[in-house]
């Protein structure tokens, strides 16, 4: 299907063409970015009738297939309907952000990185590679890093920015060796494949360090316990950022692998301990903690992380009751906190401040906002008649479901407390901005423009379609999206009336205990303020923060000192110490396997180059020294000619002319050379690891013509330079074609050196 | 400022300089058969030119070659990996070789590699990595 390929690239190549489709349309540049979400809506739409058959599409790009690493598409209803869900949303809110960005602010900038991230989004999504998985993974990391210092004049931006990419970024190393132990245990980087491989995984011994890594990278991404203090902290991004990456899409990122790897690592008990206990646990941490929130974004932001608490312990259940259940919750609060998240922007748009204690009375002023606000923060809550009241029932109904010991209380009680402080954070959100004492904000408060309402409304206008009638998300995304993930035929028929069951009676219970909690938030409120002055995990963050950058600054100073001959101390010994203890571990002979005697003139050479070689040591100045050194040089260059190697001695023979010239041109320019006294103990320092150096370097020589040490590939690139590279000259051929990457790599190295010595070079006070 | 050279010097430069030129760009194009390719011929012909520096000092050179030589990195690394995800969109896996058989009048059946892009690409990675910092420390001393 080339179809995902484009996809796929497509904000990528729009991103990269906004700065120029933004010097025509200027503010107007947010429908540009619009479309391209919408078209890429439609055309995953297209897709919808191959997954509802239950087929899963691939695509495969070869790319280093010898490694199996290819960068593989695959498409089921999973991946479906998070795409789906990226660029629907994308859409909508980038359609938003062309009324909420102010005129004067860089309207390419913003939009070239909001598709940047769409496209990184929809990467992790819609791979099939463990290792382009991660690449994505980690893009979305670093364009979130963009977009929440998107204000980067503002300190608290930055703060963010450096504190969401440091946490994200980190959690995806640990996400990489899981991934790599993956690989160990599975033996293929391929999605499919390492899913077939579940029971293998879960049997071997690297099954906890795989399960801990992997959930590490989900649990820093999805915001979970301890790891949610980036996400009230990214909250200084532009409010579309906020509804877009921090809400809807890039924090379910975390989700998404612990769905998608569901079948691999699930179903065992520290599944259920790690991804349920964390998730439950953070459900009930993040509504505690947005409760007491000034700021409605941060209220926001800690509803979202315990909201993505709430999805995780459903998926950590392990039951396919909890698949379905996080699932549905997903998408509903893809769609209420969305809203919400927009909503806020548009009360501060209007008002110019987001403090609750600022705002209130905003009923008849802001009459549409105040809807939206409404039916949202019931979805929310969790009332009826709204998809979150069904997902609420679902997910009561799977925590009873659990069999086991203390869990089997445990569950359901912090289930219902942590739904508590949902349904009192949402009243307390909808009662402090639009009801009570009309508040005293910056601006006269009135109704957004009518451009900016329609995103809202389509979002808020969800929840009680999912609601009143699941009966098509139920068909074309719920039963797609859980068959992909437990992978198989998954039946599901959702209906908002479960008739009178404990998960009902948990309902009322629930709504009872908000109404209780929530004129308790000014206490708890003074209360936080007092616990967090003397611990808050913001202040181990700064903490370690600041451990790690004296250590690392630390140890640079230690290791580079600025002395060349001190870097050199440190490569050549290590060089030295691997070479040695390799070959005495391995017991490698040094003597060849075939000998044959030296021939006068090539003995009168060897006599030549060593003479030579020692002349250079005692050459008095740098001059004849170097000059000595290129006489060593062409010496080899004739010995490589005597040996019928006309290539290596044609490079040796003009390398050495024109770093001779080169050395000429530096020692030109370096200060006079005074002779310097060196101590006894450097000059024998020195003299030990020239010997040692030289000794490493010259057993590599011997163990090479040794006996089998190094196994000879000659014979592969002589048989192959012709029909694999088309060439006779194997040295050329190998080169550019066998070892092209290493050449790839190598002639970039050298440009990026080269960087390095023109900026050198080029100041004004060289010399 | 010329430098003080010998006229000897200044006509064996004169004339060597197009055979080493030509020699650099034989060995180039036979790299891939015979011995060559680009890194040599990079270091040839930045050889060549470094051989009229001397002799004639920078501004001689930069008279017949372009002002800056990063240009030529940058076109260089551009080749380079413009081969390796031209095969890549063709199908074949990154830096994969395409083998191409042409008849031409004059030269008969040539084989074209793509790879051969590559070896330009490092050609002129080569000879501007050289010539940048040739030309920069040299700079004041022309």
């Amino acid at each position: 299907m080339i179809l995902l390929l484009v996809v796929l690239l497509s904000p990528f190549v729009a991103a990269a063409l906004t700065p120029l489709v933004a010097r025509v349309l200027g503010t107007r540049t947010g429908w540009w970015a619009a479309l391209v979400a919408l078209g890429n809506t439609v055309a995953l739409l297209s897709l919808l009738p191959d997954i509802l058959h239950g087929t899963t599409l691939t695509y495969t790009l070869p790319w280093i297939p010898l490694l199996d690493a290819n960068l593989t598409l695959m498409v089921d209803g999973l991946s479906l309907f998070f795409a789906l869900l990226i660029s629907f949303a994308g859409c909508l809110i980038m359609a938003y952000g062309r009324f909420y960005l102010d005129p004067r602010e860089e309207h390419g900038k913003f939009f070239a990185y909001m598709l940047l991230f769409m496209g990184s989004m929809l990467g992790v999504v819609l791979t099939g590679n463990l290792i382009a998985l991660f690449v994505f993974w980690e893009l979305t990391s670093l364009s979130s890093f963009l977009l929440i210092g998107f204000w980067d004049h503002r300190e608290a931006s930055r703060y963010g920015a450096t504190q969401a990419l440091l946490i994200t970024a980190g959690g995806g190393m640990a996400m990489l060796i899981g991934f790599i132990l993956l690989h160990q245990v599975t033996g293929s980087w391929d999605v499919q494949s390492v899913l077939s491989q579940g029971d293998i995984v879960r049997a071997s011994p690297l099954y906890l360090p795989i399960l801990g890594l992997v959930f590490l990278g989900c649990m820093t991404k999805s915001a979970q316990t301890p790891f949610h203090i980036w996400l009230p902290n990214a909250m200084e991004a532009p409010t579309p950022v906020s509804a877009y990456l921090h809400s809807a899409t890039m924090v379910k990122a975390g989700l998404y692998l612990v769905a998608r790897l569901y079948p691999a690592l699930s179903g065992t008990e520290a599944w259920l301990y790690l991804v349920g206990g964390v998730g439950i646990l953070t459900l009930c941490v993040g509504g505690f903690l947005a409760l007491a929130q000034d700021d409605l974004k941060a209220l926001l932001a800690y509803s979202t992380v315990s909201q993505l608490g709430l999805i995780m312990a459903l998926y950590g259940l392990g039951t396919r009751q909890g698949v379905v259940a996080g699932s549905f919750h997903l998408m509903n609060h893809a769609a209420f906190k969305a809203a919400l998240f927009l909503c806020v922007g548009m009360v501060e748009h209007e008002t110019g401040t987001r403090r609750l204690s600022q705002l209130g009375g905003l009923w008849r002023a802001m009459p549409w906002t105040g809807v939206f606000t409404l039916v949202s923060a019931a979805a929310m809550a969790g009332l009826p008649p709204f998809g979150g009241f069904v997902s609420k029932e679902l997910f009561y109904a799977a925590t009873l479901d659990v069999t086991g010991g203390a869990e089997r209380v445990l569950l359901p009680v912090l289930a219902v407390a942590g739904s508590a402080f949902t349904v009192a954070y949402s009243l307390r959100l909808v009662y402090g901005v639009f009801f009570g004492e009309p508040g005293h904000p910056p601006k006269h408060p009135h109704e957004a423009p009518l451009g900016m309402l329609w995103s809202p409304l389509i979002l808020a206008a969800l929840n009680p379609f999912l609601g009143l009638w699941p009966a098509p998300a139920d068909h074309f995304l719920l039963e797609p999206m859980a068959s992909g993930i437990l992978r198989q035929n998954v039946h599901v028929h959702l209906a908002l009336w479960h008739g009178f069951g404990a998960p009902l009676l948990m309902s009322v219970i629930t709504i009872a205990a908000g109404l209780i909690l929530y004129p308790a938030w000014l206490g708890i409120q003074r209360w936080q303020g007092d616990v967090f002055s003397r611990f808050s995990l913001e202040g181990t963050y700064k903490g370690s923060l600041q451990v790690l950058s004296r250590s690392g600054r630390d140890v640079s100073l230690w290791l580079q000192s600025g002395f060349l001959r001190q870097y050199l101390l440190w490569i050549l010994s290590f060089l030295s110490l691997v070479v040695f203890s390799t070959f005495l571990w391995d017991r490698v002979s040094l003597i060849p396997a075939e000998a044959r005697s030296v021939l006068s003139y090539e003995g009168i050479l060897l006599i030549m180059t060593v003479v030579t070689s020692i002349a250079v040591v005692f050459a008095p100045r740098p001059l004849p020294a170097v000059i000595l050194l290129g006489g060593v040089g062409y010496l080899v260059g004739i010995l490589f000619i005597l040996l019928y190697a006309p290539d290596l001695a044609l490079t040796q023979i003009l390398i050495e002319t024109v770093s001779l010239i080169l050395f000429l041109l530096v020692i030109y320019r370096l200060p006079p050379f005074i002779p310097e006294q060196a101590s006894r103990g450097r000059l024998l320092r020195d003299g030990l690891l020239a010997t040692v150096v030289g000794g490493a370097v010259s057993s590599v020589v011997l163990a090479t013509a040794g006996q089998g040490y190094f196994p000879s590939i000659a014979e592969f690139f002589l048989r192959e330079s012709v029909p694999g590279g088309g060439g006779r000259n194997v040295v050329n051929v190998i080169l550019i074609d066998f070892r092209g990457y290493d050449t790839l790599g190598e002639v970039t190295v050298l440009a990026i050196a080269l960087l390095g010595v023109f900026t050198l070079l080029s100041r004004k006070d060289t010399r | 400022m010329r430098r003080a050279t010998t006229v000897i010097a200044e006509v064996v430069t004169e004339w060597s300089f197009p055979v080493i030129f030509l020699f650099a760009v034989y060995l180039l194009l036979a790299g891939h058969n015979n011995p060559g390719g680009g890194f040599i011929a990079g270091v040839m012909t930045a050889a060549a030119l470094t051989l009229q520096y001397v002799v004639f000092g920078m501004r001689e050179v930069q008279r017949f070659t372009p002002s800056s030589y990063l240009g030529l990195v940058a076109l260089g690394l551009t080749l380079a990996l413009g081969t390796g995800l031209g095969s890549l969109f063709l199908g074949w896996g990154f830096l994969k070789s395409g083998i191409l058989h042409l008849h031409l009048p004059i030269f008969g059946e040539v084989e074209v590699v793509s790879a051969f892009v590559f070896d330009v690409g490092v050609y002129f990675i080569v000879v501007g990595v050289t010539m940048t910092v040739i030309s920069l420390l040299g700079r004041e001393t022309a």
